[in-house]
């Protein structure tokens, strides 16, 4: 139980990271754009060379370093996924059978 | 019974992020842009486009939706887990009883303090223009509310 709990722990931290990740990507972009960034895509598209010059470096290690997290959160979210799965088939198993071995 | 139930929400949840990922949406509007002014290598192409693509969906089954409702529902069952252990459970019985206290001496007394803060931020504002005691301020507050 205690495991459980930890690694639910671990789940929602992760996606805490990955929420601070995107908004951190968002406000970065907002001090380039002064716009949403994630919405007002044509201010992006239309920006010019020096600006994208200053945005774009940041930009790609934010990008990257969020993919590195989500790569991470997918394992455990497997690994837990597969856990809570076990974990319903044993029930089914024990409700079917009836003996609680 | 519940549990169980939250149990094969969370195993379906899982699932519709793995499918997500196994759909491979990409979206290539950052690396083609900035490809321009920076060197993106074939590999961080792929990567940038796939984050992008999950940072901006907008569908349904979106990559936010699919994190958030696993938060919740990973939330939910640390809470069900940690209600099922005797220790923690008088535990939580115990803040309950402290929650009610504190409402109990919010009701009795809460008019009283929010008036003091009102009456002390006012003193601030529009008053004081020297530094006092706190025994001075206490007796400036006491005055002000009895209106002298």
């Amino acid at each position: 139980m205690t495991f459980s709990v930890m690694v639910s722990l671990l789940v929602v931290v992760f996606c805490l990271i990955i929420d601070n990740e995107i908004s951190a990507i968002a406000d970065g972009m907002n001090t380039y754009f002064g716009a949403v960034f994630l919405s007002a895509k044509h201010i992006f598209i239309n920006a010019d060379t020096s600006v994208l010059e200053g945005a774009c470096p940041g930009l790609k290690d934010q990008m990257l370093e969020l993919s590195t997290v989500v790569s991470y959160f997918k394992i455990l979210i497997i690994i837990s996924g597969l856990g809570y799965l076990t974990a319903i088939l044993q029930k089914l198993v024990v409700w079917r059978l009836k003996d609680n071995v | 019974m519940g549990r169980i139930g939250l149990e094969c929400t969370i195993v379906v949840v899982s699932a519709c992020l793995l499918i997500l990922d196994i759909q491979n949406q990409s979206n290539p509007l950052i690396t083609e842009i900035c490809s321009e002014v920076i060197d993106i290598s074939p590999e961080e192409t792929l990567i940038m486009d796939r984050i992008y693509s999950y940072v901006t969906q907008t569908s349904s089954l979106s990559f936010q939706l699919l994190t958030s409702a696993l938060v919740c529902l990973y939330s939910l069952m640390m809470i069900v887990m940690l209600q099922n252990t005797q220790k923690l459970g008088e535990l939580i019985m115990m803040v309950n009883h402290m929650i009610s206290e504190l409402q109990k001496f919010i009701t009795t007394f809460g008019l009283m303090i929010i008036i003091f803060i009102i009456v002390g931020r006012l003193l601030n504002a529009e008053f004081k223009t020297e530094e006092s005691s706190i025994f001075q301020i206490v007796l400036d507050i006491f005055d002000g509310l009895n209106g002298k």
